[in-house]
């Protein structure tokens, strides 16, 4: 609680230790839609692309995820 | 659906007003929604890292943790800057500030603040939230320098465009050709009244 009272906008870090992960998806969708702001031939056709592609790395970054955990249960729990 | 003409500004210009705010190069060039989508965007973006981490994730090159400039002995006794002794080897310590610094005034105000919270005691924040942080900021830099390269681009290749961007861009066309005639004239007439007359009296 004290740290929430000693708090300043943009000066102090926000308390999010416990949640970092979830700060990846707002930046999933940032890196999109200005990817394809980039690409996209007529402007109406970005929301829908941007949405397809944010969900597209966040499936890709699970499926890295599942696969380095797997691959740390073959390599050492496994064989331990 | 129109075709984009060609702007008459000069595509440098253009990559510098993307620089100095994200999403102005491609109003320049008229593509409006383009320019607003990808400039809120991009500021969205670097303003978050700086609320995540706190305005320290700017670690600025050649100052320390107090904020104060780093300096070193040299060999007559003086002190001199680090940053202007081994200005490579201070920027290379501290290799996201190159990418923040692409988010143009944006940054150089964010260094500002950054500067003044390590002069009042504030601490950098730590571990994951600092990385969060400078990540945002940095992705927001390099995103920045994407943006302003295409809008460069498109000044001097023309494509499809909405038809009102299309329209506003030939007006503005207009008008600086409007303008660019006038000056001529006025330049014209400028130099015919100093041209010397030749059948006046001796």
């Amino acid at each position: 609680m004290s740290h929430l009272l000693a708090y300043t906008p943009l000066v102090t870090p926000l308390p999010l230790w416990n949640y970092w992960a979830w700060l990846l998806l707002p930046l999933c969708a940032a890196v999109s839609i200005v990817y394809k702001t980039i690409k996209c031939r007529f402007v109406r056709e970005i929301p829908l692309q941007a949405a397809t592609i944010t969900l597209w790395i966040i499936l890709s970054m699970i499926a890295v995820a599942a696969g380095i955990w797997l691959l740390y249960q073959i390599m050492v729990v496994w064989t331990a | 659906m129109s075709r984009r003409p060609v702007s008459n500004i000069p595509a440098p210009l253009v990559a510098l007003s993307g620089w100095l705010l994200p999403g102005l190069g491609y109003l320049l060039i008229g593509e409006r929604k383009r320019g607003l989508i990808a400039g809120i965007t991009i500021i969205a973006t670097f303003l978050a890292g700086i609320l995540i981490g706190g305005v320290r994730v700017i670690d600025v090159p050649g100052f320390d943790n107090n904020g104060q400039m780093k300096t070193v002995v040299m060999p007559d006794g003086d002190r001199a800057a680090t940053l202007r002794v081994a200005p490579l080897q201070e920027v290379m310590n501290k290799p996201w500030y190159i990418a923040q610094l692409l988010m143009g005034p944006t940054n150089l105000i964010a260094t500002w603040g950054s500067l003044a919270a390590a002069t009042a005691g504030h601490k950098q924040s730590t571990a994951r939230i600092f990385d969060i942080g400078t990540l945002y900021t940095a992705v927001a830099g390099m995103l920045n320098l994407l943006a302003l390269i295409d809008a460069a681009h498109r000044t001097t290749h023309p494509g499809e465009i909405e038809d009102d961007d299309a329209e506003m861009i030939e007006k503005r066309n207009q008008q600086n050709e409007g303008a660019l005639a006038d000056a001529a004239a006025v330049t014209a007439g400028v130099n015919g009244s100093r041209e010397p007359s030749t059948g006046g009296p001796a």
